[in-house]
């Protein structure tokens, strides 16, 4: 490790950590220090010494980078293992996983950054390291934690990412390179951008591919009756927004277009089985799916499409997924003890009467969905 | 087929937590059973019949609070299932929240499967096998506490089983529990306090000489929650004692529990 660099901590090694955020740094500028749960990742990141992330760039394909790694650890590892304090930590685990990890950045004063998809988050790991200076950001962008058969075959250790952009709130401001340190407002309009015209209709296409037993996210964007789904959830959160913030419309409008593209690009290999993990997560009451198609019944229409992406991801099935017990959920529970214990919804409430009395109407209609997998 | 087991006893308890909600504001009459704290309402029997009528078509025998019982079975066949329709009616009577509907199933002997709705608060705790149990969509996995830093609570044995020095014994105990402890708390419902326990808010609960039905389902899923579940046998009379925590905190009370539970 060069002692004129200055070092950079990024906990969580996988799409967004690895793939993307070296990415943003400037060149030759900091060592880079990952760590990770992950033993078997780590133990390849030590043994290698690199990766390479292939990012989608307009007009030339897919460009590799290769990236070198000055030090990489397991969690349990980085406890305790001597390290100056960085210039920034950046965490990107998985929202459940934070408070966990962030015991391992209680040491050092350093801004932490939060790239996990979830606001609340921040409040959390503040709690946890016991300091202030805990910020959130968002990547606008897509990544995968894996590679195509051509490009893991060059290194096992690939991933795909997209060109995204990197906004961070400003009092984190301390590395140099392809950030967007913007103020409160500008963070505040980008995450609702993010979660409801990004999250929302992004995990629902992964629902819909899981129903029609795909791989990668781009897979149902090629089936027009998934499509028209996940456009139609696109259209009911479009126009949700424009009725409930203050973000300039055309914003609003050039976001959505933008992300129906991202769903269809073939090339980031983005597999259903992250977009969609932990379905309860994805289900909880003010997220992306609950909250959002309660937010358009509030405005007063019903958002027939994020009722399916809903009963698509209560049909989620993954053996491998921390929340796999939600097939076992709708398989013995009735809907009604589903939609009340296990997703709080309120009893006699409009989504919760919605759900429950069309349930078997909204699966037939995924069925129609499923008998159009192509062979 | 062992498999849908924990389904079928998920699937039971789940829809009768439905057929719960038809009791939803209607004036109720609890009847005085043995004591004055051993109540049972419309509800119970009406919850009993219609589960009942499920549970008798997997073909296994049903051992249940409000029907006459032969409690051999609980050894002799494989798989049994026991049903309190409402574990904690005398807190249903008072609207106190702590209640709920209770089912296990044992396998030879074995507490094997469980789940246990509570109506009042939306809560369901059940298994899906036999090493992982869920409260809602939350696994439950007990962690490490001392009984300084715990809540304890305790279930009773009815008046009629323990007497004179036995139940002052019984009191004793609760009362050095409460003083080593951020406190013994008496519920009022022993699946509550186990499944409480399994969801370490408590960090210990007990139980003396209980009916089998109070107790089988909230066992399968302490044991599946990663908790240490100590048990007497069963006697004749379907009655069980029983104390379920972390292993580290029983071994705290081992002593103390050997007269009641036997060596553990």
């Amino acid at each position: 490790m060069s002692d004129l660099k200055e070092t950079i901590v990024i906990v969580g090694a996988g799409a967004i950590g690895r793939g993307y955020l070296p990415w943003t740094f400037e060149d030759n500028r900091y060592n880079l220090i990952l760590v990770d749960q992950n033993v078997e990742l780590i133990r390849k990141l030590k043994e290698q010494g690199y990766f390479t992330s292939y990012m989608t760039m307009k007009g030339k394909g897919l460009v590799g980078k290769k990236f070198m790694v000055d030090q990489a650890y397991t969690i349990d590892e980085f406890q305790t293992v001597q390290c100056p304090d960085p210039v920034t930590c950046y965490m990107a685990v998985g929202p459940r996983n934070v408070v966990l990890a962030s015991k391992v950045l209680k040491r050092f004063t350093c801004p932490i950054v939060l790239l996990e998809n979830d606001d609340k988050t921040v409040e959390l790991v503040r709690v946890a390291v016991g300091r202030e200076n805990v910020f959130f950001a968002i990547p606008d962008v897509i990544a995968s934690n894996t590679a195509s058969l051509e490009n893991l075959q060059k290194d096992p250790l690939a991933l795909h990412t997209e060109d995204g952009e990197m906004f961070v709130d400003a009092r984190a401001k301390a590395v140099a390179g392809r950030i967007i340190y913007c103020d409160e407002l500008e963070l505040k309009n980008q995450w609702a951008a993010k979660l409801y015209l990004h999250n929302t209709p992004h995990c629902i296409a992964a629902y819909l591919g899981s129903l029609l037993e795909q791989k990668y996210v781009h897979d149902p964007m090629g089936v027009p009756k998934a499509r028209k789904i996940v456009e139609g959830a696109m259209n009911e959160m479009l126009r949700a927004l424009k009725l409930t913030w203050d973000i300039p419309h055309d914003f609003l409008d050039w976001y959505a277009a933008k992300e129906l593209d991202r769903f269809s690009n073939r090339e980031l290999c983005d597999p259903i089985s992250r977009v969609a993990r932990e379905p309860f997560r994805k289900l909880e009451l003010n997220g992306r799916l609950v909250g959002a198609a309660l937010m358009c019944l509030k405005l007063g229409y019903v958002p027939i499409n994020l009722l399916l992406g809903i009963t698509a991801a209560l049909l989620y099935k993954n053996e491998s997924d921390q929340d796999n017990h939600i097939a076992f959920a709708i398989k013995y529970l009735s809907p009604a003890i589903v939609l009340s214990y296990l997703l709080k919804l309120r009893k006699g409430e409009v989504l919760e009467e919605l759900l429950s009395s069309n349930f078997v109407t909204l699966v037939d209609q995924l069925e129609e969905v499923m008998r159009c997998k192509p062979c | 087929m062992l498999d849908s087991v924990h389904g079928r006893c998920a699937q039971a308890v789940s829809n009768a937590l439905i057929f719960f909600e038809s009791f939803s504001g209607k004036n109720m009459t609890f009847s005085e059973k043995e004591t004055a704290r051993d109540v049972v309402s419309e509800a119970d029997l009406a919850i009993q019949t219609v589960m009942l009528r499920g549970l008798h078509e997997s073909g296994w025998p049903v051992i249940s609070e409000e029907k006459e019982n032969n409690f051999e079975i609980l050894r002799n066949a494989e798989i049994c299932w026991v049903l309190d329709p409402i574990d904690g009616t005398a807190n249903y009577s008072e609207n106190i929240p702590f209640y709920g509907i209770s089912l296990g199933a044992l396998k030879a002997g074995e507490f094997f499967a469980g789940a246990f709705g509570m109506p009042a608060t939306k809560e369901l705790f059940y298994t899906i096998n036999q090493d992982i149990a869920y409260l809602n969509e939350v696994r439950l996995k007990v962690l490490p506490k001392t009984l300084r830093a715990s809540l304890v609570a305790a279930s009773f044995s009815s008046p009629s089983t323990a007497r004179g020095v036995e139940r002052e014994r019984e009191f004793l105990l609760f009362g050095s529990l409460n003083d080593r402890s951020k406190g013994a708390l008496r519920l009022g419902s022993a699946s509550g306090n186990i499944c409480y326990t399994a969801a370490g808010r408590f960090g210990l609960s007990y139980g003396l000489n209980n009916k089998i039905w109070d107790v089988a389902g909230p066992l399968a899923i302490a044991k599946a929650a990663g908790c240490q579940v100590v048990t007497s046998p069963i006697d004749p009379s379907g009655r069980i004692s029983f104390v379920v925590g972390h292993p580290a905190i029983i071994e705290e009370v081992r002593s103390e529990f050997q007269p009641f539970i036997g060596s553990i």
